[in-house]
């Protein structure tokens, strides 16, 4: 997608100004206040991403209230805080329990648990802050330098260019999925008829609700997530443990040995380069990415089989991603006021009450509140590495609590967490029966990785397919007519030719495989 | 008989009645002269976030001051408020539980959904109209049009080229414009729905579609960008930050309503005396000044706060131009 680079490689400001803005930046995000605020963000983020079913959209709501009592840039940095602060605790439940606490944590439990039970849950948990230090580093870095350009990527956009990615993006995942392959097509399948449960955008109908009103929204992905993932899981233990010792309990070195750091080094760079491209992309981009970076990982490595059996490189790239997508998608909400997920969304009501209209102005009105944002992304992803490593070794130990008291409190937290989304039980129920769904599926020798995929992508090809139909008045030309959809469709079709050619298809590799068989 | 008696048998008669009034009218007072003894829920029956969310913490604030309790707000989102009002409906009458309650939950739905589990109308008491959110249509520059005027006249002669985008299908926005349309005449332009307000702007700024009715909040930005055009704004006055943008009403369109009301609802049964007691309590907490400079003048919010019959009048009314205006979005009994 030289495209992109192509505009990011000519920003028009000029490097003097950038210095300029950056103290300007740093000297409003240094200030004791902000920098308390900004901490305070970090430490709440970490821990609500910690907690399952507890997500960053009800925390950030339940602060916003006290965020119009601050200045404005000392609430942006301390909501801004919990959004990134969120992206580092959720991998924490994704590696030591194999449940993710954010879509973007989805891809990290494929490997990442599996590290955890060889006892190197500290490796994995270390590579996942290091690399996503270094992704956001990255991603501030373009935020200050290319801003504006990248902006523009993010509204070339269009329903045809969506509905071509997430096609590429589902064809990419069966191809990529070897294993048991129809397996895992029909996982994708599954999961793709499961999201077209809820309200059809372009009619208005209600589509397999059975008359659920709890349903009118489609499934929630946190049930979905904690059911499949974290219910599942626990009846998985708690049945392995009937016949085996468990290796989780093993305490292993927390730090990487220097395998690890050459494994891990070059997959955190793809990672972040894929990360700070996807993140421009509102809607599906982070888990896009993260979905991607693991991809290519294994697509590049001279060990495939490697990865679903804990390795290093499948933690490195989509943590490395998230958080570089993550930082990415403030470009979208900051230059043109269109914010790519709920919470950037409610930190944009937050600037709102406060006068200041996130769009292409704020640059300019408001210098002091956009670099202050920027420096302070920066600030708090040093403070994230600082909070969160010697958090590792507590987090490890955690692992050494016996399993039947650790079990019943995962499940007591998940029961708070999908409660607090709509205070509804409806969404425990749900999860429960999902538990069931997943177990059953697992003994089958299912995997949840595709499945998920489907369901999140499905609804945005859906959506965005019949979206240009209407623009284009049913004119399927649309799709080839504009350039980007046009190349993301040839990449597509090149996918399905390596389907078919039967020499590909014997050096497939395995991309969802989870358990070692 | 004798007449006496009957003076007698009638004053007992009367007296009975009045005490049994009396003895029904009694509790009732008093619970109003107490109320609030504890804290008041207020339901949103939105996710958090979102526009209703927030100005419900702001009302769900504003009440706390003023009653000395506290004030929950409670989210229980989903199916366009139907679940938070069902919610509502079947609390016990006494003040203690509200819901905050917008367009859809206070006149849409009974036209909208097939079937209810509730009767918006039948269920519920009017309590305060908080407040009105207006709207504003805006249009893409490259349609080259500055006024209402115009831009009615291009989509009756060309319309059919066009497309307007709205957040979803029987959203505030999409009723809206199929109420202008009908009001200046009748033109084609093709209604393309998104997910929410984020992607129907990004839609518009990418050029998928060339009109939109969107809150004055919202639309500003990209009016001082160059990237929307402003054409007509809802509501009795012009909105701040735009003295030069005309409302519907000075274009000689008076009856069009943009935006959303926003109220409170109690479930049916609520004592009128509890309801008057909170609609006053919301009306005082808006006299305060740091409110009005930032929801009033700030962002354009109109501050009403009016009493439960006032409220009554309005939701008469509305529900007559939902019932029309849904049936021409071609959204009836949809969901």
């Amino acid at each position: 997608m030289a495209w992109a680079w192509a505009s990011a490689s000519s920003p028009g400001i000029e490097t003097l100004d950038l210095f300029a803005n950056l103290a300007l930046g740093f000297s409003v995000a240094l200030s004791p206040e902000n920098l308390l605020l900004g901490f305070i963000g970090c430490f709440l983020g970490t821990a609500i991403g910690v907690l399952p079913g507890i997500g960053p959209i009800s925390t950030i709501s339940l602060l916003l209230p006290l965020s119009f009592v601050l200045s404005p840039i000392g609430g942006l940095i301390m909501l801004a805080g919990i959004y990134y602060g969120s992206q580092y605790g959720g991998s924490t439940t994704a590696v030591l329990v194999n449940m993710p606490g954010e879509t973007s944590a989805v891809v990290t439990c494929i490997d990442g648990h599996e590290m955890a039970r060889q006892g190197r849950a500290g490796a994995a948990l270390t590579i996942a802050a290091l690399g996503s230090f270094f992704a956001g580093s990255v991603a501030t870095l373009i935020i200050a330098v290319a801003a504006v350009p990248l902006a523009k990527v993010a509204v070339n956009f269009g329903p045809p260019e969506y509905a071509s990615l997430m096609l590429l993006g589902l064809l990419a995942s069966i191809v990529l999925a070897n294993g048991p392959f129809f397996k895992a097509l029909g996982m994708i399948f599954l999961g793709l008829l499961l999201g077209t449960i809820g309200t059809d955008v372009n009619t208005g109908a209600a589509r397999y609700t059975f008359g659920f009103f709890e349903l009118a929204e489609g499934l929630n992905f946190i049930p979905l997530s904690v059911g499949v993932f974290g219910i599942t899981e626990i009846l998985a233990n708690l049945e392995r443990r009937r016949h085996e010792t468990t290796t989780t309990e093993r305490l292993g070195r927390l730090w990487l040995t220097r395998e690890d750091m050459r494994r891990a080094a070059p997959a955190v760079a793809r990672g972040t380069g894929i990360g700070s491209l996807l993140g421009l992309i509102p809607g599906g981009g982070i888990v896009l990415s993260t979905f991607a970076a693991y991809m290519i990982e294994k697509k590049l490595s001279r060990r495939p089989d490697a990865f679903g059996k804990g390795a290093i490189e499948g933690v490195a790239a989509p943590e490395s991603a998230n958080n570089a997508a993550s930082q990415i998608s403030f470009i979208p909400m900051l230059t043109l006021g269109i914010p790519p997920t709920a919470s950037l969304a409610m930190m944009m009501w937050a600037m709102t009450v406060h006068g200041i209209q996130p769009g292409p102005s704020v640059m300019t009105a408001k210098p002091a509140l956009f670099w202050g944002l920027i420096a302070s992304m920066w600030i708090g992803n040093v403070m994230l590495v600082i909070l969160n490593l010697p958090l590792i070794g507590l987090w490890v130990k955690l692992l050494r609590v016996p399993y039947r008291m650790l079990f019943p409190t995962i499940l007591l937290f998940c029961a708070i967490g999908l409660y607090s989304v709509n205070m509804a039980s409806f969404d425990i129920t749900l999860a429960v029966i999902l538990g069931l769904v997943g177990y059953l599926l697992r003994r089958f020798g299912c995997e949840p990785a595709p499945f998920l995929l489907g369901f999140i992508l499905g609804p945005l090809l859906e959506e965005n397919l019949r979206r240009a139909m209407l623009i284009s008045r049913g004119d399927p030309m649309i799709f080839i007519e504009r350039p980007v959809s046009a190349i993301l469709l040839a990449l597509a079709a090149g996918l399905v030719l390596l389907l078919v050619l039967p020499r590909f298809r014997r050096s497939r590799q395995e991309v969802f495989v989870e358990e070692p068989s | 008989m004798n007449p006496k008696n009957v003076q007698r048998a009638m004053t007992s008669a009367l007296s009975m009645v009045l005490l049994s009034l009396g003895v029904a009218l009694l509790p009732v007072q008093a619970v109003a002269q107490d109320y609030p003894t504890k804290p008041i829920t207020l339901i949103v029956p939105y996710a958090p976030g979102g526009a209703t969310d927030t100005i419900g913490r702001v009302v769900a604030d504003s009440l706390a001051k003023q009653f000395g309790k506290p004030v929950i707000v409670e989210n229980k989102g989903g199916a366009a408020s139907n679940i938070g009002a069902n919610y509502v409906a079947h609390q016990k009458p006494d003040g203690y539980t509200l819901l905050v309650a917008t367009d859809p939950a206070l006149f849409l739905n009974e036209f909208v959904y097939k079937e209810l589990p509730f009767s918006p109308e039948k269920d519920f008491d009017p309590v305060t109209h908080v407040m009105n959110v207006h709207s504003i249509l805006v249009v893409a520059p490259s349609l080259g049009v500055k006024t209402l005027e115009a831009f009615v006249a291009k989509m009756k002669a060309e319309g059919a080229k066009y497309n307007y985008g709205s957040p979803g299908v029987g959203d505030g926005s999409h009723l809206g414009m199929e109420w202008l349309k009908n009001e200046a005449g009748g033109f084609a332009m093709t209604h393309i729905p998104y997910n929410g307000m984020g992607p129907t702007v990004q839609g518009m700024l990418s050029g998928d579609h060339q009109a939109l009715i969107v809150s004055v909040v919202t639309a500003k930005p990209y009016i001082d960008a160059g990237n929307m055009i402003p054409i007509a704004v809802s509501g009795t006055r012009r909105a701040p930050g735009l003295p030069d943008v005309p409302t519907f009403a000075e274009l000689g369109y008076p009856t069009i309503r943009l935006g959303f009301a926003l109220g409170l609802m109690a479930p049916k049964g609520t004592p009128i005396a509890i309801r008057r007691k909170i609609a006053d309590a919301l009306q005082e907490a808006f006299k305060d000044e740091t409110f009005q400079a930032k929801y009033v003048t700030g962002l354009g919010y109109e501050a009403l706060a009016s009493s439960p019959e006032e409220f009554q009048k309005f939701l008469g009314s509305a529900r007559q131009d939902a019932a029309r205006v849904v049936k021409l979005a071609g959204a009836e009994k949809q969901q």
